[in-house]
């Protein structure tokens, strides 16, 4: 995977030169019916066409997530029979699934839904080759109500004040903690909400059991956390999400890096164990007892249930900024519907987004798969309020999504140069943390290479 | 004396074959090391995966990796899209890198030189640089999620060409002299004399053919939706970050693995066949 990495990268950039220069934003063939808003058609558009309106979604949901999700288009398909048909792919873990919509922008091949990865929000916002959500829900009416979801969700994929994709599957970032060896240490889990008590935690249970106090995976994804539950923004200004684009990032500065800094300093001096950049190393290490503590991301919950045989509990992320002001990023994805289907087609799409984020097929998805609902109104189930109290773990997840303020920080950065920023920084991070540089050589090297890689983009961009 | 100074030898030579014996033995542990951890974890549930370490023990043996597998992939089409394509592709690249090495040989024509280094350019080219401009032409020939798509970019090869011109220049002219005096065509020359007088290359060829048509991944992901889907596609939906099963990951690896190293091992013994019965070695 890091190998086409660069790939993408480069191909992701030329296609956004190309999309600078011509912007199929309004497009969609055929007749644009009464009830369009701006580049959005209104329900007339399906209730015109004739027969069967196919469509398409693109995914990259593997595994037990994979047949979840076409369990629910099975689902959508039997209840729209006659009128939609919808046709699921899978396309590769995210990074594929983007190259090859990127190759279909050009053999004018999307799909009429992506279901792309939250990294990818700044490149498919920028290439314009999706209606906005916010213009899809104010021409239908009755269909998805955004209203409905998670604001701390629905404020990722939001750029510049507008939503431009539906959060569809949400996982946030959990502390992951095997309790018999806390018990040995001495350590009391009521006392692990800051990132300094983890650390000192963790330091603990190193001294006192001889185990690895901590872990996480090596992903840019949690330098992020770090950041944005300091209540930093990641990219500047703004997040990038206001009218000036991201062309900095900030963890070479203030809460970030010294929060950091900390991280390091447990790795460097051995309290914490290498979690591998997909994070396989931080699982297996803890569901083998070798470590204290993981940070890791709530969609593991799946790989314990299996191989954990001793007494676990997932804790909020810590956090070191100041109330209300910070908390974690979610990850997950979010659908965007193609700007180029059909008025019919789009209609259509948005028909199944809809039915995707309802409170339903979310409570459903989540029992499956163990991403957070993200409709509100999951809550109001009698059989989800069952399920968290047989599956206390699972509540915990979705209280800290509640729980987390709709600020800057806790909306993370949106630009289109994330991906090869993410790439850059995790090496300057991983050479921090065994010790090949020092950790403010190696944050300042991320930022310097950041602001490169934003310059770049801009560049691309034609701004 | 005589008896003395072999008594004197045997033990250096059994000592210098225990150490050819030990450093072939570790070199094939290592070799074997990857194979048996996935074989056996395979048949292991997850957790013990997990717990057992870098080097699992075949205790509690199960087939639900299995099982999951072929729930999550549909196994059978992908397998007969592989197949497929590993058939056309391979046979492909043969027949043509077959007819350009010897092109580049025997007949005497202005410009050899030149074109052979041109088709030594192309292995300096990385595959994934051409991936675009193949999903365009692929597209615009409407062939996208088929399984002539997913082969027609790989129908001729460089290396395969490269292979079979360095073997068939090893071939004396005088026998290829000797057939077209003999009245044979260029064709029946190049099927019936030089081919089978470089069975062990031609083989090589099938191998490398072969394996790269069937581990494919990045080309056959992007060119189709889920007509096409060969194998290797199929089962890296089993992968889903931190949702993955290691288990059942291991178990969709033995599946794709199986036929390659069938493939291997069938076609050594044709190498050692070929070695043994060429008709100029």
């Amino acid at each position: 995977m890091k190998t086409r990495i660069p790939l993408l990268v480069t191909a992701a950039a030329l296609l956004v030169s190309l999309a600078a220069c011509s912007s199929p934003g309004t497009a969609g063939t055929g007749d644009r019916p009464a009830d369009t808003t701006g580049s959005a058609p209104g329900p007339s558009a399906l209730a015109k066409a004739d027969g069967v309106t196919d469509i398409t979604i693109w995914h990259g949901l593997g595994a037990a997530n994979g047949i979840a999700f076409q369990s629910a288009i099975d689902r959508f398909n039997e209840e729209h029979e006659g009128k939609i048909a919808v046709k699921a792919t899978y396309q590769g873990v995210y990074a594929d699934l983007l190259a090859k919509y990127n190759a279909g922008i050009r053999s004018k091949s999307t799909p009429t839904v992506l279901l792309g990865g939250d990294v990818a929000t700044g490149f498919l916002t920028d290439v314009g080759q999706s209606i906005p959500a916010a213009d899809m829900a104010k021409a239908n009416p009755n269909g998805l109500q955004l209203g409905d979801l998670a604001e701390q969700a629905t404020n990722y994929y939001k750029v510049d004040g507008v939503q431009q994709a539906v959060p569809m599957n949400v996982s946030t970032p959990m502390l992951w903690v095997n309790r018999t060896i806390l018990a040995k240490a001495g350590v009391d889990t009521d006392d692990l909400t800051t990132l300094d008590d983890v650390v000192a935690a963790a330091k603990t249970i190193k001294a006192k059991t001889g185990v690895a106090g901590y872990s996480m995976q090596a992903d840019d994804w949690y330098i992020e956390q770090l950041t944005a539950t300091a209540g930093q923004d990641f990219c500047l200004p703004g997040n990038g999400r206001g009218s000036e684009p991201a062309s900095s990032i900030s963890i070479n500065s203030g809460q970030a890096k010294e929060n950091i800094t900390k991280v390091a300093d447990l790795y460097r001096s051995g309290v914490a164990v290498d979690g591998a950049p997909d994070g396989s190393a931080a699982i297996s290490a803890f569901q083998a007892g070798k470590v204290g503590m993981i940070v890791m991301s709530s969609g593991i919950l799946g790989a314990l249930k299996t191989g954990a045989p001793f007494d676990y509990q997932a804790l909020p992320f810590p956090t070191s900024g100041p109330e209300g002001k910070s908390g974690p990023v979610i990850g997950g994805s979010g659908l965007w519907l193609s700007a180029t289907a059909t008025p019919a087609q789009q209609v259509a799409g948005w028909e199944l987004e809809t039915y995707l984020t309802s409170p339903e097929v979310q409570e459903e998805f989540s029992h499956a798969t163990g991403y957070v609902p993200i409709n509100t109104k999951t809550a109001d189930s009698a059989s989800q309020q069952q399920y968290l109290r047989e599956n206390p773990i699972t509540e915990r997840f979705a209280d800290q999504l509640a729980g987390t303020p709709v600020v800057s920080a806790a909306a993370g950065c949106v630009s289109g140069a994330m991906t090869a920023i993410k790439a850059e920084n995790i090496s300057q991070i991983v050479a921090a943390f065994n010790g090949q540089k020092s950790v403010d050589e190696a944050l300042d090297a991320a930022a310097a290479k950041a602001k490169d890689s934003f310059a770049e983009y801009q560049q691309q961009l034609g701004n | 004396m005589t008896a003395t100074v072999t008594s004197r030898r045997r033990p250096r030579l059994r000592a210098a074959t225990v150490v050819r014996f030990l450093v072939v033995l570790v070199a094939a542990a290592v070799v074997f090391f990857p194979v048996w951890t996935s074989f056996v974890s395979a048949f292991l549930p997850s957790g013990v995966v997990v717990r057992d370490g870098v080097l699992p023990w075949p205790g509690s043996l199960t087939l639900r990796n299995f099982v999951a597998v072929t729930a999550s992939v549909h196994l059978v089409p992908q397998y007969l899209v592989s197949v497929a394509v590993v058939t056309l592709q391979t046979t492909a690249q043969v027949v043509t890198g077959a007819l350009a090495a010897y092109a580049l040989v025997f007949p005497r024509w202005r410009g050899r030189a030149l074109a052979f280094g041109l088709v030594l350019l192309t292995l300096a080219v990385p595959g994934e640089s051409i991936v675009i401009p193949n999903y365009e032409l692929v597209s615009a020939i409407g062939l996208r999620d088929t399984v002539l798509g997913v082969a027609l970019p790989y129908l001729a090869a460089g290396y395969p060409v490269f292979l079979l011109r360095q073997a068939f220049a090893a071939v004396p002219t005088e026998i290829w002299e000797a057939s077209r005096l003999d009245g044979a065509g260029d064709l029946r020359s190049l099927f019936a004399i030089v081919m089978p007088a470089c069975r062990p290359e031609v083989t090589t060829a099938v191998i490398w053919s072969a394996l790269s048509a069937w581990n494919g991944f990045f080309w056959p992901l992007l060119i189709t939706d889920s007509g096409a889907r060969t194998v290797q596609v199929g089962i890296s939906q089993l992968a889903a970050s931190e949702a993955s099963d290691p288990s059942v990951l291991f178990a969709g690896t033995v599946l794709v693995v199986v036929p390659t190293i069938l493939l291997v091992v069938l076609a050594q013994r044709l190498l050692v066949n070929g070695l043994a019965r060429g008709v100029l070695h």
